[in-house]
């Protein structure tokens, strides 16, 4: 339902552009910045989409994604738990995560509590975010 | 063959000014960049990143920038025009500063040259990873201020990071901060 916290124990994916990834593959801070105009960070949350895999997960996020966006051929998914980034931000900011759903995107969920002009909280939610996947086939 | 294209390959097959530079990697690797920038230029491509370092090249006589890095400046306007159809996301702005700052940069006696990404907003990032456990960017604003970010272990406490940000002149900055021995590189220039 709108606005229920998503669990720590939950994980969330991320749609990161082929233009913030650095040439070693690392998923950069701009990934995470939060665009003019926007309130939150869109994410999807994994658990939510109640499959029997990661694999299955991201194949059905990336599913989605394709109905939103153009999904470039260099463009990752980043995956993290939910537990871990707000721990990891805690001395920082206090961040939630959210369920956002939309008609077409029903895990759609949203990382909340910080804005366009926090450099070091798009650094810290990067070093969270190690685990990804492409978002093409 | 353009004026332009035919100037590169007279510099590239005949006296270039960087021959005075001898047969050091630096030299081969600006080289190669001329090579690499002839061949895109030859196939009419329709490009920013090309169009401003061609501006550079014409304004100073001599190229200061590595296949590497004009490499991954077409790359990632490559990357932007597929993600954003007609449209693309660099900044021109943004693209001009950056240029501007790597030439400066070599002032370093042991500089390196950034890995690049694109803000949201189309902004060139430069970003410097010296070790595993730092980091350092540089995002090139279209005002001439810089926007920065960046993690090292502490000294009496290496497992803590310390994270700092902020928003400056580029002058301030250098002035200011001491990201120059974050990254390595030994002195200020004179």
């Amino acid at each position: 339902m709108k606005g229920d916290l998503v669990p720590d124990s939950d994980h969330i994916a991320r749609y990161c552009g082929g233009s913030s990834i650095e040439s070693d593959g690392t998923i950069n801070r701009m990934a995470f910045r939060i665009r003019n105009g926007e309130e939150y960070l869109s994410v999807n949350w994994l658990e939510f989409l109640n499959k029997s895999s990661r694999e299955e997960e991201i194949a059905e996020v990336r599913n989605v994604l394709r109905k939103k966006l153009t999904l470039g051929s260099r463009s990752r998914i980043a995956v993290a738990d939910v537990g871990s980034l707000i721990n990891h931000i805690r001395t920082e900011r206090i961040l939630k995560v959210q369920h956002e759903p939309e008609p077409e995107d029903q895990s759609h969920s949203g990382i909340f509590g910080y804005g366009i002009d926090d450099d070091l909280i798009e650094l810290m939610i990067a070093e969270v975010f190690q685990e990804t996947y492409s978002s093409k086939l | 063959m353009t004026a332009y294209s035919a100037t590169l390959e007279r510099w590239i097959g005949g006296s270039s000014p960087l021959d005075s530079l001898g047969e050091s990697d630096e030299s081969k690797d600006i080289v190669r960049a001329r090579k690499y920038l002839l061949s895109v230029l030859e196939s009419n491509k329709q490009s920013i990143v090309l169009e401003v370092l061609k501006e550079f090249w014409d304004s100073s006589g001599q190229e200061t920038f590595p296949k590497e890095l004009i490499a991954r400046l077409t790359y990632l306007e490559e990357v932007s025009e597929e993600e954003y159809p007609g449209q693309g996301l660099i900044s021109e702005g943004s693209l001009r500063f950056f240029l501007h700052f790597i030439q400066w940069l070599t002032c370093f006696p042991t500089f390196d040259y950034p890995d690049v990404v694109l803000t949201p907003e189309g902004n060139i990032s430069a970003i410097w990873k010296p070790a595993k456990n730092r980091y350092f960017d540089l995002e090139f604003l279209k005002d001439g201020v810089v926007r920065f970010a960046g993690s090292y272990p502490g000294t009496k406490a290496p497992s803590k990071m310390i994270r700092f940000s902020g928003r400056a002149t580029i002058d301030n900055l250098l002035e200011a901060s001491q990201f120059p021995h974050i990254l390595g590189w030994d002195r200020i220039p004179s």
